[in-house]
């Protein structure tokens, strides 16, 4: 890919994958399943993104995790708290109204 | 358990020195490698975590992720063996020094040769210490080689 277009799509991504992880916990899942999840949602995200970022969320209390020692491997399970629901459905208003603001835009110019 | 994942996650580990969430982290990159290895390729071997630790990327960059943005202080393995080295030689060449005019005013004579017994003391703890550093660091960097 164009690196410049590269640039533009990991800002791009920074905030949208924060909204797809929220969007995602509403059911609690482990690491693992969460990248598979997405990939198969058609959309790649690296472990190594994945991991401080829902450490990052988990530090400021909107997702909380557990370690699920049950079966013969550990696994981390992660969830959303109350606190990380009222972000996400703030931070899907302002994707909404941006979505809609662009729309208008196109509109308008294809009507030119 | 596999060589190869543990000199991995030693890595990432030397990198996160001084976070307290390290063991927190290392457990989690493990669990993750662990899971991926089996699942995609049928059963945890040495040959599919070479493959999943590669596509996980160099334990640098995976260390500076979790540092959002501040710089890794601990440099490379080879920079400290080199370092301790440099260290070794500065205070073998301090403990050839007579220290006899070491100080600018005059020292009772009956002090003098206290002090220099404690100051060879002390250089010779220091040394003690960084020899211990770099036989770590030489172990770190044979393993490493080991696994490779």
């Amino acid at each position: 890919m164009n690196p410049e277009i590269a640039n533009f799509e990991t800002e791009l991504n920074r905030g949208f994958l924060q909204i797809l992880v929220l969007a995602l916990l509403e059911e609690e899942m482990y690491g693992y399943s969460m990248v598979r999840t997405i990939r198969d949602l058609g959309y790649e995200v690296e472990e190594n993104t994945l991991y401080p970022l829902l450490r990052r969320l988990e530090k400021n209390g909107w997702v909380k995790s557990k370690w699920d020692l049950s079966e013969d491997r550990p696994r981390k399970f992660y969830a959303i708290t109350a606190a990380g629901r009222k972000l996400r459905d703030q931070l899907l208003g302002i994707w909404r109204k941006q979505d809609q603001i662009l729309n208008r835009i196109l509109k308008e110019k294809s009507h030119v | 358990m596999s060589k190869k994942l543990d000199a991995y996650l030693e890595e990432i580990s030397h990198f996160l020195s001084g976070r307290k969430e390290r063991e927190e982290i290392l457990a989690e990159i493990r669990s993750h490698i662990l899971e991926k290895a089996e699942r995609e390729f049928g059963e945890v071997t040495e040959e599919a975590l070479e493959k999943v630790i590669a596509a996980y990327g160099p334990a640098r960059r995976v260390a500076e992720e979790y540092l959002e943005g501040r710089p890794i202080i601990a440099p490379a393995y080879r920079i400290d063996v080199v370092s301790n080295c440099v260290s070794l030689v500065l205070i073998g060449l301090l403990l050839r020094q007579p220290f006899d005019n070491l100080f600018a005013i005059k020292v009772p004579d009956w002090l003098l040769p206290k002090i220099k017994v404690g100051l060879t003391v002390l250089l010779l703890f220091i040394a003690v210490m960084i020899t211990i550093e770099l036989i770590r660091n030489l172990v770190f960097l044979g393993r490493k080689k080991l696994a490779k």
